[in-house]
């Protein structure tokens, strides 16, 4: 299972061996007595931080353009990014996530030590007055 | 991968590979933010040993941190540059620098089984200072 993950305006493409682990949440409250509007969509990509050691100078991926983004302040029009993960499967996409909207709630970059390349992890969202405009499509070649 | 921290702007300390065993950046934003929030928190975690120097032969400066995180508030250098840089295969794959960097967190864990001693300190830039960070990805090192 590949997962590709890319933004645009500005563009970031992530290279596919960068990503790990996706997971795609409809956040809706618990407590509500009926269905409620309050309904939010989180996207969390857990991938590698690798370094060059070929091409010294070289970027090895593309996660210092997350970091990058991750500091963006919210009166910029940067903060906001198209997002769209491809799930592909044995030559099928099997999924396809587009956030138009998307910011960044959280981002982490872990190394520790013992292992030989870093985590990151990242935690978007959509912006919750455009939630209409995200598309989960799946299962075409 | 190796660590090395530098912190300056008091007493300055510096780390290398010995003592550092993780680094965690982390940029965080209220989590049930609608839009990307302005809130925004640039912190940084480093854990690593405390040594003990047995003979005074090298001083743990380690030492430096736990009284950098006793500072009462109304002290200049409370506030401290903090430059961390991540390197795997002569390759800095990050460097972060905090400028105005304060100590939010500091344990030290020792027990009678380890020999050496751990340490965890929760740094965060100057909230109004985000963004004078300097993140930085992909050099020579």
């Amino acid at each position: 299972m590949a997962l590709a993950f890319s933004t645009a305006d500005p563009e970031i493409t992530l290279e596919e061996e960068s990503t790990k682990k996706i997971i795609f949440r409809v956040e809706i409250p618990q407590d509500s007595r009926a269905r409620t509007k309050d309904v939010g969509v989180s996207l969390t990509v857990i991938g590698k931080i690798m370094a060059d050691t070929a091409q010294l100078g070289n970027a090895a991926d593309s996660t210092a353009k997350l970091m990058e983004w991750s500091v963006i302040p919210a009166e910029k029009k940067e903060a906001y990014r198209s997002v769209t993960l491809k799930v592909t499967s044995g030559g099928v996409v099997t999924r396809q996530y587009e956030l138009p909207n998307a910011f960044i709630v959280d981002y982490h970059e872990d190394f520790e030590s013992d292992d030989g390349i870093g985590e990151f992890t990242l935690v978007l969202k959509q912006m919750k007055n455009k939630l209409a405009d995200v598309k989960v499509t799946g299962g075409f070649t | 991968m190796g660590f090395r921290v530098s912190i300056t702007g008091g007493n300055d300390v510096s780390f290398d590979e010995g003592i550092i065993t993780g680094v965690n950046f982390i940029s965080d934003t209220p989590d049930n933010a609608n839009a990307r929030s302005t809130d925004l928190s640039v912190i940084m975690k480093i854990t690593g040993r405390i040594n003990f120097s047995l003979g005074a032969e090298i001083s743990d400066s380690t030492v430096e941190l736990a009284n950098w995180a006793l500072m009462p508030s109304d002290q200049a250098d409370c506030y401290r540059s903090v430059e961390v840089q991540v390197i795997n295969g002569g390759q800095v794959v990050r460097q972060y620098t905090y400028p105005n960097a304060f100590v939010m967190d500091y344990t030290e864990d020792l027990n009678d089984e380890e020999g050496v001693g751990t340490f965890t300190i929760l740094l965060k830039q100057k909230k109004d200072l985000t963004a004078k960070v300097e993140l930085k990805g992909n050099f020579e090192a």
